[in-house]
């Protein structure tokens, strides 16, 4: 319930700090940004598999929300509208003949040794990282939006400018695809 | 039900909670589908964690987007710029090297037609920059040199670009602006200045490839004749210029010249094609 008025209030001041934006309060644009960059780069990073063009496209993305502000009418839905932004300058560049295709890097290093990692071993969440990125892009794009920002399908939709049928079609082939290729390495971890 | 019916149902739903009772029913005995299950959870938990590699960008990008008094707005045939105001250089700092802060155009829509090509195109913006002065390294007097009346020239320019109305008049400041990025190639390649260079490349690339070729494509065909010409003639000129400079420059300089090479040969050569087809 705490946590639930706490997600009204932030919701409510976003709304609020969205109004000022619109009214051309660059300051607090910037708290929106702060929000909200990491979680947009981290999505871009995955779908791009590069560091620069993800930091790029996130720039990019946010620039434009701030230029587009004023038709920006669902207050409510602010993060989903800064993913669709987001999408549509990563087609651009994805459809650029100039791009150059990212092969998945193979030496990221996992985030520390935090309760999570003692649970699933550094390689299986290599093998579930590569996984993740071998998905179609489109796949992909669903999938995460759906685990990892906790999308409904119809914002995923929104975001991924496709009907719900769609997104949810995408989410499942996703999974079943990640599935087929980590569920024997799980299944090692458990014995 | 078979356990490859409730495994694809069970991909279907995504929250752990809310199974239909004949799901709870062939779980609560079939131990494989419930272990099935359970690795599917467990897997999407894990996402969370994926490695992303620290994003250095935001820090910067507040700083600047709050040092810049200027509104970024949109023109009316789709292209955005930012106002000369925005993209003036910084008023804070040191003269230094020069650093890319607002990149690509800032189109509200996707790119459609003959703007697609245009809505690609960098616009440029350059901040003086005090990079060498944060890490304490002395500034070069050839930084010094290049990047306050490069940044001068390619702010008026992209100013006067976004209030182009034609493709004539979009092709005559394209060809301007990459005309402005290439006259800073020499001292950018015998300098200590990858990072630099490689910045002039790639603005380089995308004003010619995207900008400067593609609203060359638009122009009619009496349009042609007197413009193409010499903006060919020029990038052929550049182009061997890139060339002989690679075969001087310090290896690491020379994929950035490479790259502007092979652009503005390519530039050139569709340019005088585009001639040809009309006389």
């Amino acid at each position: 319930m705490a946590s639930l008025e706490k997600s009204d209030a932030l919701l409510e001041e976003e709304q609020l700090l969205i109004c000022r934006a619109q009214g051309g309060d660059r300051q607090a644009f910037a708290v929106l940004v702060e929000r909200h960059w990491d979680r947009l780069y981290r999505w871009l990073y995955h779908l791009t598999h590069d560091r620069h063009t993800a930091e790029d496209l996130t720039q990019e993305s946010l620039l434009k929300a701030f230029a587009n502000l004023a038709r920006f009418r669902t207050p409510n839905n602010f993060h989903a509208w800064l993913f669709r932004i987001a999408y549509n300058c990563f087609v651009n560049q994805w459809r650029s003949p100039t791009r150059a295709r990212q092969p998945f890097p193979e030496n990221l290093q996992a985030p520390g040794e935090g309760p999570v990692e003692q649970v699933l071993s550094r390689e299986a969440l290599q093998m579930l990282a590569r996984a993740v990125g071998r998905l179609p892009a489109d796949f992909r794009a669903a999938f995460l939006l759906r685990v990892d920002e906790q999308l409904s399908f119809q914002e995923i939709a929104e975001v991924l400018g496709i009907r719900e049928e769609t997104a949810r079609w995408r989410f499942f082939k996703a999974r079943q695809k990640l599935m087929n290729v980590l569920a024997p390495q799980l299944n090692r971890e458990e014995v | 039900m078979n356990c490859e019916v409730v495994k694809r149902r069970l991909l279907a739903i995504s929250k752990s909670n809310g199974l239909p009772a004949e799901l709870r029913t062939h779980l609560a005995y079939c131990g494989s589908c419930r272990a099935w299950r359970r690795r599917l959870l467990q897997l999407e938990q894990h996402v969370s964690s994926l490695p992303v590699p620290r994003s250095r960008g935001k820090s910067r990008f507040l700083r600047d987007f709050l040092r810049e008094p200027g509104q970024v707005r949109k023109v009316p045939d789709g292209i955005a710029a930012v106002n000369s105001e925005a993209a003036a250089p910084a008023p804070a700092g040191p003269p230094g090297r020069f650093r890319l802060v607002l990149s690509r155009t800032m189109q509200s829509r996707p790119m459609v037609g003959s703007l697609a090509g245009i809505a690609a195109l960098l616009l440029i913006a350059f901040s003086a920059y005090e990079l060498r002065t944060r890490t304490g390294e002395p500034q070069s007097s050839s930084s010094e040199s290049i990047s306050e009346p490069l940044l001068a020239e390619l702010v008026e320019r992209d100013v006067r670009l976004s209030s182009a109305d034609t493709p004539a008049e979009r092709v005559a400041i394209l060809a301007d602006i990459a005309d402005v990025l290439a006259r800073d190639l020499a001292p950018l390649a015998h300098a200590d200045a990858h990072e630099d260079l490689s910045t002039l490349a790639r603005l380089y690339v995308n004003v010619v490839r995207s900008g400067l070729l593609h609203q060359a494509r638009a122009l009619r065909e009496t349009e042609r004749l007197p413009v193409l010409g010499p903006i060919a003639d020029r990038l052929k000129e550049v182009a061997n210029t890139a060339e002989r400079l690679a075969q001087q420059s310090p290896v690491e300089q020379v994929q950035p010249l490479l790259d502007i090479v092979a652009v503005a040969r390519q530039g050139s050569s569709e340019l005088r094609a585009l001639w040809e087809e009309q006389s």
